[in-house]
């Protein structure tokens, strides 16, 4: 047995010293993720201590699992859950199909000039920020001469102060998301039909098919498994909502509609100091994106041979 | 295809006019909100206030543009973005390439284990609060390198990397083996000129990335004269109480000169042209960068 050991590590040492300058190439990347990704998920042990930044992690008092019931026993927490799932679920739904809408239509343009103009065009907000995006998006319902206020007007409707109003955070959410990423999203179903043999078209049209027989019965579906694949891949959003864009969006007025977990967790643990507590609900989030992570990539291990791993 | 598109039925003539139609309204929709932010920024301010703004501006006035662009804030705003951009970028670069290529070596020692080292990072994180603490504790609030060496190394830059530097053919590695060169030299002199589209694909990403971001700002740099563009925009633009004083200033002087402008609506005015101004750079290079953007998509792709 002894033996085989220091067989091993005599073997690991002349690695060491034969592609020394390998290792070391590799070495601060290395360095970097211990550092910055490594570290904080020690860290995490805060989520069961009553932290306080003078004892530190050593010294901090163990709780057990009190922040988390402490989360359940929170007014609030099942506003942020429902929050967070009803927007997860709602930006599923309109990343899905617009996109494939807008490919099949592109994909019919004959001219390839107006083609390639159209989708340059249509992947261009996808590189403007969130901040500009929702800079623009508040100019447009502003009640100062916001544009859409300005048509409710003109058609003898009263103003609605959108930026306010709980009902309409979701909306204005899911819109101009749709308006940023719909051409972005669809550049895959494009190469997926790019990738469908033309003697397929020769072939049904020789059989006398028409052109909507030869969208439904080749078009979609060559692009098929790529919908299904990234249909799944989209499902790990669900209790992912990006922070920024309802950070920037939000104010205490439309927290009923717009509080999700991950701002509710930056107020707890950033803007206020409970960070323990705070740590605790980050957690929790990343528990359950975990589990819709490793669900989704069995589904996605079913559905075809590529997985994530 | 010609056969096909030779030969067409009137219905298939109705559903291209249609069609043409509906992407030409829909290039237009995507089109819309920025020819319209350019119209509110160069209009007449009393014009902005009361709504006539649609599409085309109502009069002409530079007004906005003098006092955005007069205001010192938004220029160090920008000094502060390019710099994060560059550095950001640079190391970037260096890191991921540095790491890739030894896991793109066959013979490596190792490399499934680091492999995974790197890809656990894609399921487990740490999570804000504790990386936030742990900053914090670094000492690196307020300083350069935590806008430009946290989020640097990524499993999935490393992972595309890889690949790429995988379909090298080894005969070439091999030769310069036989010349004597070690791997830095190989990395440096082969694999690194060799993988420009890719460099340059993952480069791109990661200066509109840093160019947008917000977040990493607004936690970590209390300090405002460190603050990058973004975050100066959204102080302008979103937060009701603007605390930018100069341009307060600004204003106060044009409202005493009596010049008869709408506060409202040159707010509103400035407000764009910021927009403008940081939107700028990106619309300049799009339609010369935006392949590459495109096939990086599809390599991410046929990766994952």
């Amino acid at each position: 047995m002894e033996k085989v050991l220091s067989g091993r590590k005599r073997n690991i040492l002349t690695h060491l010293r034969k592609d020394y300058d390998l290792y070391l190439m590799v070495l601060p990347a290395i360095v970097v993720v211990f550092i910055f990704h490594y570290i904080p998920i020690y860290g995490i042990i805060i989520a069961f201590q009553d932290y306080n930044p003078f004892d530190g992690y050593a010294g901090s008092e163990f709780v057990g699992l009190e922040n988390f019931i402490d989360f359940f026993k929170d007014p609030f927490s099942f506003r942020v859950i429902r929050n967070t799932f009803y927007l997860g679920a709602l930006m599923i739904f309109f990343r899905f199909w617009p996109p494939i809408l807008l490919a099949l239509l592109i994909n019919e343009l004959a001219n390839l000039k107006f083609k390639r103009t159209v989708q340059s065009i249509s992947y261009l907000p996808h590189f403007i920020s969130t901040v500009i995006i929702v800079g623009m998006l508040f100019r447009f319902v502003s009640v100062d001469g916001g544009l859409v206020n300005s048509l409710l007007s003109s058609l003898g409707i009263q103003k609605i102060n959108f930026t306010v109003s709980p009902e309409w955070f979701r909306p204005l959410y899911i819109i101009s998301m749709i308006w940023q990423n719909v051409g972005w999203g669809s550049i895959l179903y494009l190469a997926a039909m790019a990738g469908i043999s033309t003697e397929l078209y020769e072939a049904a049209y020789c059989e006398g098919a028409n052109r909507f027989q030869r969208v439904r019965f080749i078009t979609i579906p060559g692009i098929t498994p790529t919908v299904i694949i990234l249909l799944i891949l989209n499902m790990r959003n669900i209790v992912n909502i990006g922070l920024e864009k309802v950070l920037l969006m939000y104010n205490p007025a439309i927290y009923e509609t717009a509080d999700v977990i991950s701002t509710y967790v930056y107020r707890k643990g950033i803007l206020g100091s409970d960070q323990s507590y705070a740590s605790a609900i980050g957690l929790f989030n990343s528990v359950m994106a975990l589990i819709v992570v490793l669900a989704v990539n069995k589904m996605a291990q079913k559905f075809s041979e590529t997985s994530l791993w | 295809m010609d056969i096909i598109n030779a030969r067409k039925s009137l219905g298939s003539k109705i559903f291209d006019f249609i069609n043409i139609t509906v992407m030409t309204i829909f290039s237009v929709i995507m089109l819309y909100p920025l020819v319209y932010v350019l119209s509110i920024s160069i209009s007449n301010s009393e014009a902005v206030t009361l709504g006539k703004v649609f599409l085309w501006p109502v009069g002409f006035d530079l007004t906005a543009y003098k006092i955005a662009l007069v205001n010192p804030d938004i220029w160090n705003a920008y000094k502060n973005t390019l710099i994060y951009v560059v550095l950001g970028t640079t190391i970037t670069i260096m890191l991921n390439t540095m790491a890739a290529y030894p896991l793109s070596v066959k013979q490596f020692y190792g490399r499934k284990y680091i492999t995974v080292y790197f890809t656990v990072t894609m399921f487990f994180s740490g999570g804000l609060i504790p990386t936030y603490l742990l900053i914090s504790r670094l000492g690196m609030i307020d300083t350069i390198w935590v806008m430009v060496i946290p989020t640097s190394v990524t499993a999935w830059n490393i992972i595309v990397f890889r690949t790429n530097f995988q379909g090298i053919p080894e005969s070439l590695i091999e030769a310069a083996k036989m010349e004597g060169a070690n791997s830095f030299r190989i990395y440096l002199q082969i694999v690194i000129p060799l993988s420009k589209p890719i460099i340059a694909t993952i480069s791109l990403f990661t200066v509109v990335g840093i160019w947008n971001n917000f977040f990493q700002a607004l936690i970590y740099l209390n300090d405002n004269r460190m603050i990058p563009l973004q975050n100066y925009l959204r102080t302008l633009i979103i937060s009701a109480n603007f605390e930018s004083q100069s341009i307060e200033e600004n204003l106060e002087a044009i409202t005493l000169m009596g010049s008869g402008k709408s506060i409202v609506g040159l707010m509103e005015s400035i407000k764009m042209a910021a927009i403008l101004v940081s939107l700028g750079p990106i619309l300049l290079v799009y339609p010369f960068v935006q392949k590459y953007f495109v096939k990086g998509v599809l390599v991410g792709a046929i990766k994952g």
